[in-house]
């Protein structure tokens, strides 16, 4: 696998699952306070 | 009354599976890989985020909106929001997510049947998988008889509600979808070949991002794969706690359902090139469609690895498990717009099983009519999603934005308000290329209705049923009664907004 296409994975792992965990992890503005 | 008292999600995690496993099908697991390996891989991955951000993220928004403020079905919600002439617009929304239902069932009992297959040991060493896909397709009885046993299914976890059923249902099969997609994927990375589906799924070659046709198919795929703009979403939301919230939801839902199809397709993708003989073989399997892949390609060469057999069975297993929960968020809209008029859960469930069984019998007998139906009401949900966004423009873009930003814990900047004016303009360059495309397949019947996968049969039969659902208008606005909300309480706000 060519170190290009590895970087386009992590990258793509980044976005799609970060994206998930950061919307996941986010609570109600009471419970923030 | 319209909902029975306390139907409820019993968590804001059972809301979320649910949701999820409605939004990921059959289609994310066996549609997804060819479609990314087929428009430039990375750069596909980076349009098909895009555009869920675009299409599915404010439609998801909007569906659960709809859903949540009125506690009513598709043709309840867009009766209280879009007025009592525009009732038409939900009974399109649901007849659409009907029709598929009809013959989703039957795509479900094919998996079913093969989950089946692979746990009986007739995927083996050897085994002729065309003659195995012929035999059963051929045979009327083994279509018939899963598509009953897939709808059985389905009434029965709907037959015991929102929380006992439906949530129970998804907070075992998402979970188990999840896990064995990673075991496959493990497994499959382990053997030989397989990493070369890895450089097919990440090419980074960005340039394909300049080519129109990976925007047309991200678009198309973020339209379908997600279920946003179905009603689907609409009928899940009715089911949300109070204080439950709608954008960070939307935007959960959209990025869970992103991700499980990477997940897929970085199992499949990577299974393909190694049960596959050689490349070629590999890249004539992405090729065959669906079910030529799935059905076909991968049954035949699963068993020639070790543990390939087991690993056939848990394949199947994932497929049938994803269908059957998009199937039951389609059996439980019929549901809810059903008990919208009156009938209780039961009866309604029973009622819609019965149907869904008998009008899925043709899809069941003629793959022709099946794929004829797929074209048709798969093409018609973009339409049902351009009404959505009417909703919004008729209730006004920007109210509808301060009321999502009250429910939910994200804030939704002006972004949505281009998105929504964005979406029937998105209709019309996907719809158009869709039309151009065809033409070009059947330049010589794309005109005629009679032949299966003209543009002219799609069209005839959506004047037909838009017509009969037009001149029914004020019956069906009529035959839909209040709500009760989740807790018993009355919902006002749903009262003043009819006209």
């Amino acid at each position: 696998m060519s170190s290009a296409a590895v970087v386009m994975m992590v990258f793509m792992l980044v976005v799609y699952f970060g994206g998930f965990i950061y919307f996941a992890l986010k609570r109600p503005p009471e419970e923030r306070e | 009354m319209g909902q029975e008292k306390g139907s409820q999600w019993g968590s804001r995690v059972g809301f979320i599976l649910a949701s999820l496993g409605m939004a990921f099908g059959a289609g994310n697991i066996w549609r997804f890989p060819r479609v990314v390996a087929a428009n430039g891989g990375g750069a596909f991955l980076i349009a098909f985020i895009i555009a869920n951000l675009v299409w599915a993220v404010p439609l998801l928004m909007i569906e659960m909106y709809m859903g949540k403020t009125t506690r009513l079905g598709t043709n309840g919600a867009f009766r209280n929001l879009a007025g009592k002439k525009s009732t038409w617009m939900g009974v399109w929304t649901g007849l659409c997510a009907v029709f598929i239902m009809f013959y989703y069932s039957v795509v479900t009992g094919w998996a079913i049947r093969y989950l089946v297959y692979g746990m009986s040991g007739v995927v083996k060493r050897g085994v002729d998988s065309d003659a195995l896909w012929k035999g059963f397709i051929s045979s009327h009885f083994q279509t018939v008889f899963f598509h009953f046993i897939a709808i059985a299914v389905a009434v029965v976890i709907i037959y015991f509600g929102v929380h006992k059923g439906l949530e129970l249902a998804n907070k075992i099969i998402v979970p188990s979808i999840v896990v064995i997609l990673l075991i496959v994927m493990v497994w499959a990375l382990t053997k030989p070949g397989a990493i070369q589906g890895l450089e097919y799924l990440f090419n980074p070659n960005l340039k394909a991002l300049l080519k129109a046709k990976v925007w047309l198919n991200a678009f198309t795929q973020a339209a379908w794969a997600v279920g946003a703009g179905w009603g689907l979403m609409l009928t899940y939301s009715v089911y949300m706690s109070k204080k439950e919230d709608i954008a960070t939801n939307a935007f959960i839902i959209a990025f869970a359902d992103s991700g499980s199809s990477l997940l897929a397709g970085m199992a499949v993708l990577p299974l393909v090139f190694a049960v596959s003989p050689s490349v070629q073989a590999a890249t004539d399997a992405l090729a065959a469609g669906n079910t030529g892949l799935t059905f076909i390609y991968l049954t035949k060469f699963f068993p020639t690895l070790p543990a390939g057999t087991l690993v056939a069975g848990l394949f199947f297993l994932a497929l049938a498990i994803s269908a059957l929960a998009s199937l039951l968020s389609m059996v439980e809209l019929a549901v809810r717009n059903l008990g919208d008029a009156g009938i209780n859960r039961k009866k309604a469930a029973i009622l819609t099983g019965v149907i869904s069984f008998i009008f899925g019998i043709p899809s069941a007998y003629f793959a022709s009519f099946l794929d004829n139906q797929d074209m048709v009401w798969g093409v018609g949900l973009l339409i049902s999603g351009v009404l959505f966004a009417i909703v919004v423009y008729k209730n006004g873009i920007e109210k509808t934005r301060a009321i999502i930003n009250k429910e939910s814990w994200t804030h939704v900047g002006a972004w949505f308000n281009w998105c929504v004016i964005a979406i029937p303009f998105l209709f019309v360059i996907i719809f158009g290329w869709w039309i151009w495309q065809a033409v070009t397949w059947y330049p010589g019947t794309w005109w005629n209705p009679l032949k299966t996968m003209s543009p002219a049969t799609m069209v005839v039969q959506w004047l037909i049923v838009g017509g009969l659902i037009l001149l029914a208008n004020n019956w069906f606005a009529k035959v839909i009664k209040e709500p009760v909300s989740p807790g018993g309480e009355n919902t006002p706000e749903t009262k003043e907004v009819q006209s």
